[in-house]
C-alpha cells in the first residue's frame, strides 16, 4: 500500500497518513528517533525509495527516522493487514505440518479435492491471495485442529 | 529490502522466510551478514 501524503500534527503528536483511501495516524511514541521540545519536526516526505511504502522525518538536530507502512497498519490494527498475517502463519503451520506428516502428498490433494498446482499454491507463504478457509481445510486435513480465540482488544 | 523504490523482499527474521516477494542466494547471503552484525 502505497503512502499518499503525510504530515505531522504536532498538537495530537501523531503523523497523519494518507494511504490509499485510509486516513492513519501514527503517534510520535512509537518512533524510534523521537521529536523533542527541544528536536523538533522540520521535514516529512514519502519516501521514494521505498516505493512510497513509508515516509522519513528529519529533526532540527538532523537526525531522521523511517516509518513503514506496515508499522502504521499493525499500529492501526488494519483489518487487511491482520488478515494477511493470519494467512502467513497459517501457512507456515501447513509447511510444518506437511513435512512432519506421514500422508502422501497425493493424498493430500486427493483429500482436498484439489490439484497439485492448487496445493502449491496453498503452500506458498508469499501468496496472500489464497482465503483463510482453503487454509483451514488444508490444517484440517492434516490433521490439525485451528481454534480462534476472540476477545476485546486491550486498551 | 528494496531497490531503486521497488519492494525485492520482506524477509521474516524470525522464521528466515520471505513474507512477500523473492529472496535471491545474494539477498540471504546479505540478510545473513547484517544479522552476523547485529544489524537487524
Amino acid at each position: 500500500m502505497k503512502i499518499r501524503a503525510v504530515r505531522a500534527n504536532n498538537r495530537r503528536k501523531a503523523f497523519e497518513v494518507t494511504a490509499g483511501k485510509k486516513r492513519l495516524a501514527f503517534p510520535f511514541t512509537r518512533l524510534e528517533v523521537s521529536p523533542s521540545a527541544d528536536d523538533a519536526i522540520t521535514k516529512v516526505f514519502v519516501d521514494q525509495e521505498l516505493g512510497s511504502e513509508g515516509f522519513t522525518y528529519v529533526l532540527q538536530s538532523g537526525r531522521e527516522g523511517t516509518v513503514h507502512i506496515e508499522e502504521i497498519l499493525e499500529y492501526n490494527q488494519d483489518p487487511d493487514y491482520l488478515r494477511d498475517l493470519l494467512l502467513y502463519r497459517l501457512t507456515l503451520e501447513a509447511q510444518k505440518r506437511i513435512t512432519a506428516t506421514s500422508l502422501a502428498k497425493r493424498e493430500i490433494i486427493r483429500r482436498l479435492g484439489t490439484s497439485p498446482a492448487q496445493l502449491y499454491r496453498l503452500l506458498d507463504q508469499t501468496n496472500y491471495r489464497k482465503s483463510v478457509d482453503q487454509m483451514l481445510r488444508l490444517l484440517q486435513v492434516l490433521d490439525c485442529d485451528v481454534e480462534f480465540v476472540v476477545r476485546a482488544k486491550s486498551a | 529490502m528494496y531497490q531503486e523504490g521497488r519492494l525485492i523482499v520482506k524477509w521474516d527474521l524470525e522464521n528466515k522466510k520471505a513474507m512477500k516477494g523473492k529472496a535471491s542466494s545474494k539477498i540471504r547471503e546479505l540478510i545473513r551478514q547484517l544479522e552476523a552484525e547485529g544489524q537487524l
